[in-house]
């Protein structure tokens, strides 16, 4: 075969470009006897990868160039590709002189050499990809270990848009939401947590976007969730979702909250008793200068009066003796008949009657007077409250009756030590009152019950015109009264509230205009008074 | 002082409340009324009269109504002591019946009727004690001469 001089020149250039190409390649390069294995040729870069010089190389069985335990190995590759044509293998080591070792892939092909058949072999050098893998695996590892040990739960799911599915769940995320695979709730939270309003403002924020939402599941557990998504570049949604197990701090919350709710009504509760007693003492001491007052007062006013309401009966007495006389038959004509006489008799008549009325009223007022002073008192005794209350009822009947209804609502109650005659005393003040209150035809309530604490209590509504609440702020003032003069003494509650305080029991009155007042009385089963 | 007539002697520092007591009981009753404003005054009476009734105040400048009552019980022990009280204080009122032996109490103001039926009952118990002890003397004297017939009886067979 003749080859021209120039076909000559054209392939020493080429054979010259492919020796360049192989001697500057980055993988090693061999050339290896088919028969024996030996190297017959190798690049630059196969001295370096080997860690041997070119002359130690050729002449060298190649499975020689693994380290003891791979030498088996090797030669099968070698014996395969001598009976295939061809074979590759992955993460094969190399031993140097030195120990040290590398990582290589290997790929051989049988090929032909104006009919000498040789072995080619590249081995590619991977040791720093495999410890950038390791230490990649490594890094995985420590995340995810990390990742597992977050007090949150964690999950990771992509195509939020199209058919989500999870790409990570840590530890906690399955303990919250796996436990019971029945749980239907619980079950794949993270697939269809899609709520509108989210989805609303993964539209406004655009790409990226943030938000947390509050679920609750039927077993009572409350999740927080915090969710963050973003678009990748190739269009794949993504979705991280923090999850906390927020019911017992919710609860706590809530506890936290009601407990302080409950402090300060409790609060209020305590001014406000505070305050009520501060004016029942300041009541009380007013009460009892009063009191003192009051009994000399009574005492000084029962003298002449005493001798006003005898002089009065007995003038009564003797005036219509007198004109009995005067216009009897035993009596001249003239004076018998005498017109003048008649009418001075009618007109005199009226007027001691007018007195009587008179004096009778002031020695209601001082006997009120008296009462309040607690001078009037008798023996403390067995007490049975519905008693006292029917034979009050019996004494202010005239006022009630065909205008006000009464309604009773009494309740089991035990006797109570008390007056009696002073607790009778603040019932019939109390209803005189309250009927007072009612115009035209109304309705008077009167409930009692038994409490827990040993008390007694006693309530009187009526339906009347009730007060303003300056009104009821006074009411238990002495002298104080809305009545016209002449049909209270204002004394009554003075009396009342006096009474009630006597025997260590509270009374208490609610009332506005045009719906009513309701007076509570509360007293001791027992009291020192 | 006609004969048979009940003496009522009242104490009282108001005049007005003596004038109208007196004056009531002079027109509806024959009892002849002694009143006075002091009762030392009274006192000196009683002791140089026999009296059927006494009525007192309470509360007196000079001498309270209860002092009074008791000297009155120690100088004629048989006369029904009624106390006029313009404080209604039963408690205390109760105390001076059991402390002085009141018959009874009248409240300022009175009724005229209450005081009648008063003095009729505390005049009825005077003459009953009255009769009670001239029965007592009655027996005594006889008890007397039963014992002197005893006596004799003795000394005859002795």
């Amino acid at each position: 075969m003749d080859i021209s001089q120039t076909e000559l020149t054209r392939l020493r250039q080429s054979e010259e470009k492919y020796r360049r190409m192989i001697e500057m390649a980055n993988d090693a390069i061999f050339s290896i006897d088919v028969d024996n294995g030996q190297i017959l040729e190798a690049n630059p870069r196969a001295e370096e990868l080997t860690g041997r010089a070119l002359e130690k190389l050729i002449g060298l069985p190649v499975w020689e160039l693994h380290p003891a335990e791979e030498i088996g190995r090797a030669k099968n590759l070698f014996n395969n590709v001598v009976a295939t044509g061809q074979g590759s293998v992955r993460d094969m080591e190399f031993i140097r002189p030195d120990k040290s070792r590398i990582i290589v892939n290997i790929n051989s092909a049988m090929v032909e050499f104006g009919g000498h058949r040789i072995i080619q072999r590249i081995c590619r050098d991977v040791t720093a990809k495999r410890a950038l893998e390791a230490e990649s695996k490594t890094m995985h590892q420590f995340f995810e270990y990390v990742l597992n040990l977050m007090p949150v739960g964690l999950g990771l799911k992509k195509d939020i848009n199209a058919t989500p599915t999870i790409v990570f769940e840590n530890r906690k995320l399955q303990e919250m939401f796996h436990s019971d695979d029945d749980d239907p709730d619980h079950n794949h939270w993270y697939l269809d947590c899609k709520e509108s309003e989210c989805v609303d403002k993964r539209e406004i924020l655009g790409v990226n976007g943030i938000y947390g939402i509050e679920k609750k599941f039927h077993d009572g557990k409350l999740f927080l969730f915090n969710v963050s998504y973003y678009k990748m570049p190739d269009e794949t949604w993504y979705e991280l979702q923090m999850v906390q197990d927020i019911t017992d701090q919710r609860k706590m919350e809530n506890d936290l909250r009601r407990s302080n709710e409950e402090l300060e009504s409790r609060v209020e509760d305590r001014t406000r008793e505070l305050r009520q007693k501060q004016s029942a003492l300041a009541q009380a001491e007013k009460m009892a200068s009063l009191g003192q007052l009051v009994a000399g007062v009574a005492h000084e006013i029962n003298t002449p009066l005493g001798a006003l309401k005898s002089n009065n009966d007995l003038f009564n007495r003797y005036f219509t003796r007198l004109f009995d006389r005067l216009l009897s038959d035993d009596c001249p004509e003239p004076i018998r008949n005498d017109p003048d006489l008649k009418k001075l008799y009618e007109n005199i008549s009226n007027l001691t009657a007018v007195n009587l009325t008179a004096l009778d009223r002031i020695v209601a007022i001082v006997n009120s007077l008296r009462l309040f002073a607690r001078l009037d008192r008798a023996e403390k005794d067995s007490f049975d409250i519905h008693k006292g209350l029917e034979s009050t009822l019996t004494l202010v009947n005239h006022q009630l009756k065909g205008r006000i209804e009464l309604i009773r609502e009494y309740g089991q109650l035990p006797s109570i030590s008390c007056f009696p005659n002073q607790i009778n005393q603040v019932f019939m003040n109390i209803l005189v009152n309250a009927s007072q209150a009612i115009d035209n035809k109304g309705t008077i309530r009167i409930k009692t019950w038994y409490d827990k604490n040993k008390r007694v209590i006693i309530e009187f509504s009526d339906d009347g015109q009730g007060m303003e609440p300056k009104v009821v702020e006074r009411i238990f003032d002495p002298g104080f009264t809305t009545k016209g003069s002449g049909i209270g003494t204002g004394l009554g509650l003075s009396i009342v509230h006096q009474i009630i305080t006597d025997h260590d029991g509270t009374i208490e009155v609610t009332s506005s205009p045009e719906q009513g007042t309701t007076f509570k009385i509360v007293l001791p089963v027992i009291n020192n008074h | 002082m006609e004969p048979g007539k009940n003496i009522i002697v009242i104490v009282d520092d108001e005049e007005m409340v003596l004038t109208s007591l007196s004056s009531f009981l002079n027109l509806e009753t024959d009892y002849e009324v002694k009143s006075f404003t002091s009762a030392n005054q009274a006192l000196t009476y009683i002791a140089d009269n026999e009296i059927d009734m006494v009525v007192s105040d309470y509360l007196m400048p000079e001498m309270d109504g209860m002092s009074f009552l008791a000297k009155v019980r120690e100088i004629q022990p048989d006369v029904p002591r009624v106390i006029l009280t313009g404080y209604a204080d039963k408690e205390n009122a109760i105390k001076a019946i059991n402390d002085v032996g009141l018959f009874q109490y009248i409240e300022k103001p009175w009724d005229n009727e209450d005081i009648l039926i008063i003095f009729r009952n505390g005049l009825e118990k005077k003459q009953l004690m009255r009769k009670l002890n001239e029965k007592i003397e009655q027996i005594n004297k006889a008890y007397g001469e039963l014992q002197g017939l005893q006596n004799d009886i003795i000394k005859t067979f002795v």
